[in-house]
């Protein structure tokens, strides 16, 4: 008795100890993913597989590691044999269904050897559409945020062989690049500086005439209309959240920042200046709904620099010092200011964070960034590279603080605007 | 139970000390062990940089962490005697960039419009990230994103600018400070020290999470390792939120081999990107 009571007390009483530790990451790699298709693929299913290996892949964060076509084994030994090779996903996509213009796909937890999600899908048309769908529902599945996959990207290209200089504005999709591009305003001029509105479906850009250039817009219905047509210059428009509207105006040499308001009383527009001929304003960009960032140039140093523009105290405080910085873009998603900032001769994107007030140099190689916009989720930013023989529309990754290219050499691309929201790819269809 | 008691031949009063005393030895030592096995070890929070770095660490062995509630604990008794205190003029901190001056232009009227606001212009100081930070940026593709090939004109690798005179200044002044900074430990929290950089050269071979996660995430897991060193079981105590993260916790968990310090023992391990 006394012998099991001392057994107790001594064994009961040791202590066990819990450690905590923090431990960081030394190396990164991508999750590998398994993509299998079971049946027999009677639709054109590699063409949505190469999509949505492109989707996923675009990140960095994922790798399709191997795809099996016409797999035919039951699912779950199917499941096993992919868990048996290491992958802690798998999406399967099962073909074999009554209707031809029908599958179902299902994204599986290989390591619990669960299904995470899955619908059954009916299309009709481009199948690179369901696969930009897909991949949008996996990624929330994953990552818990929607990916760019829904957004589009436009910007202009100068058009060759023209005895006049021409530029159009064109639409394509991030995860494909400048090789599928869609026309959206195809006008034998100069179209440029495009800009999205922020809720609604509308696309504004600026397009030389013989007397001006004037502003004009481009709905989900490919109409367009002329909204601003002052003499000069009509540039640049920016819609806060709250609905406030600026546009850059020239007149009389000297480019000033003003806001629209539209009169009930009078049934009139009015356009309040908000910035005088003391300092050029253009690219104006909403920070909320008192802050205004832009290029300014003012009178003393006589080069473009980024400023704050405070409506409601009618102050502009100067970002940066005495150096050559244009194109700001601001993003709410990540709260921050991008712009370009010309180092040792050579145009290089910078970052303000707005809460630590702090800039930050993003890129360092060679070739002169321009023309910044963010994608919706902060993740991106998509700009102009300028070499000496062509202009090239590139991307900045934040994830992996990478540059890659969505035009080929030798062509001159310029301006890309990203669209703002998730579901651009259906107003354009790209 | 008292069956021995009437062979030692004790009077009844002798007897009943000697049962009091046994009962109170049995209470005591119950009493011991439930307070031994309620006073848990305080659990380590030390965090261990994902960058290799130079500390140089010295040991003293009568060195103690005390922590907010033994502080707060201990009682501060304040001496009669008034302390000395050397007048130390504090030193001017020298900015790092001098605000300069706003400048107030004199308002112009508009030419166009409805008049335009007095616009006061201001100087921000420009305050930038250490450049320590600043790498050179890797062009990975050529074409359009989804050839992933790498440009043949990137091949060369991008030219890295040259850092300011200021700026190498400061990463200079960056790095001494590092260098002569000494963290005193004690017998303890060398110990300590030791598993976790055990546990952390073990966890890195295997962990490998995706690129592009927030230094704010952190998935913890509760790990019973075995005598092989192997994960036996482990319970996610905390996710981080994102299943990709979790996902990759999970992948590199039963392939980790844990070092001796910490066989046989229940373990929490907080992974952060």
């Amino acid at each position: 008795m006394i012998k099991s009571i001392l057994y107790v007390v001594i064994f009961w009483g040791a202590p066990v100890y819990a450690l905590e530790i923090s431990v960081g990451a030394q190396a990164r790699a991508p999750i590998a993913v398994g993509i299998s298709i079971l049946g027999e693929s009677v639709h054109k299913v590699d063409k949505l597989v190469n999509q949505l290996k492109l989707d996923l892949e675009f990140s960095n964060q994922i790798k399709i590691d191997s795809v099996n076509l016409n797999a035919k084994l039951p699912i779950k030994e199917h499941l096993q044999n992919l868990a048996q090779k290491h992958l802690p996903l798998a999406i399967l996509f099962n073909s074999s269904t009554d209707l031809p213009n029908q599958f179902e796909w299902r994204l599986y937890d290989l390591l619990a050897l669960k299904m995470l999600a899955g619908k059954k899908v009916s299309y009709q048309g481009d199948l690179v559409l369901v696969a930009h769908d897909i991949a949008t529902q996996v990624w929330q599945q994953l990552m818990g945020e929607p990916g760019v996959f829904n957004s589009v990207i436009v910007a202009c290209q100068k058009q060759k062989n023209e005895s006049k200089p021409i530029q159009y504005i064109y639409a394509f999709h991030p995860t494909r690049g400048t090789e599928f591009k869609k026309l959206l305003v195809g006008a034998p001029t100069i179209n440029f500086a495009p800009r999205w509105h922020p809720s609604r479906r509308l696309l504004y850009f600026s397009q030389y005439t013989p007397k001006n250039v004037r502003l004009m817009s481009f709905d989900e219905y490919g109409k367009q209309r002329v909204v601003t047509d002052f003499s000069g210059l009509n540039l640049t428009p920016t819609i806060s959240a709250g609905g406030q509207i600026l546009v850059s105006l020239s007149s009389g040499g000297c480019e000033k920042l003003y806001r629209y308001d539209f009169d009930q009383e009078h049934k009139s527009s009015k356009f309040t200046a908000l910035t005088d001929c003391r300092m050029h304003a253009i690219a104006p960009s909403f920070i909320d709904e008192e802050r205004v960032v832009f290029c300014g140039i003012d009178a003393f140093s006589k080069i473009p620099r980024i400023v704050i523009l405070n409506i409601k105290q009618h102050t502009a405080t100067f970002l940066t010092g005495k150096a050559f910085c244009v194109s700001p873009s601001y993003s709410s998603a990540k709260d921050k200011i991008v712009y370009c900032k010309k180092v040792n001769g050579i145009q290089q994107l910078f970052c303000y964070d707005l809460s630590a007030q702090e800039h930050e140099q993003l890129t360092s190689s060679l070739g002169d960034k321009d023309d910044c916009s963010w994608s919706p989720c902060g993740n991106y930013i998509v700009f102009t590279e300028y070499n000496k023989k062509d202009s090239r529309i590139a991307i900045f990754s934040w994830l992996d603080r990478n540059i890659f290219y969505l035009s080929p050499k030798g062509e001159s691309w310029c301006f890309p605007a990203w669209s703002p929201r998730y579901d651009d790819r259906l107003f354009i269809k790209c | 139970m008292w069956r021995w008691l009437p062979s030692l031949r004790l009077k009844k009063h002798k007897q009943f000390w000697l049962q009091l005393a046994a009962i109170s030895l049995f209470g005591h030592c119950v009493g011991l062990s439930i307070i031994l096995f309620r006073r848990k070890r305080k659990n380590l929070h030390l965090t261990v940089f994902s960058q290799p770095r130079e500390v140089s660490v010295v040991l003293l062995p009568l060195y103690k962490h005390l922590s907010k509630q033994e502080v707060v604990k201990a009682k501060v008794v304040e001496s009669k005697k008034p302390l000395k205190i050397n007048k130390l003029t504090k030193p001017k901190a020298k900015p790092v960039a001098t605000a300069k001056k706003q400048k107030v232009i004199a308002e112009q009227k508009p030419k166009v419009s409805s008049p335009a606001p007095k616009l006061k212009f201001q100087e921000q100081p420009e305050k930038s990230k250490a450049p320590a930070k600043m790498q050179p940026n890797q062009v990975v593709a050529a074409g359009p994103v989804s050839a992933k090939k790498v440009d043949p004109a990137s091949k060369n690798e991008p030219k890295v600018l040259a850092l300011k005179p200021e700026q190498q200044e400061l990463k200079k002044v960056v790095a001494d400070v590092e260098k002569e900074a000494e963290n005193l430990v004690g017998r303890k929290d060398l110990l300590d020290l030791q598993i976790i950089r055990e546990v952390e050269a073990a966890v890195a071979q295997k962990w490998r999470p995706p690129v592009g996660f927030g230094s704010d995430l952190a998935c913890i897991v509760e790990l019973e390792i075995d005598g092989q060193g192997l994960a036996k079981g482990f319970v996610i105590k905390k996710s981080a939120g994102v299943l990709l993260y979790d996902l990759s916790v999970r992948q590199a968990l039963p392939q980790i081999i844990f070092p001796t310090s910490v066989r046989n023992q229940v373990l929490t391990v907080v992974f952060k990107p």
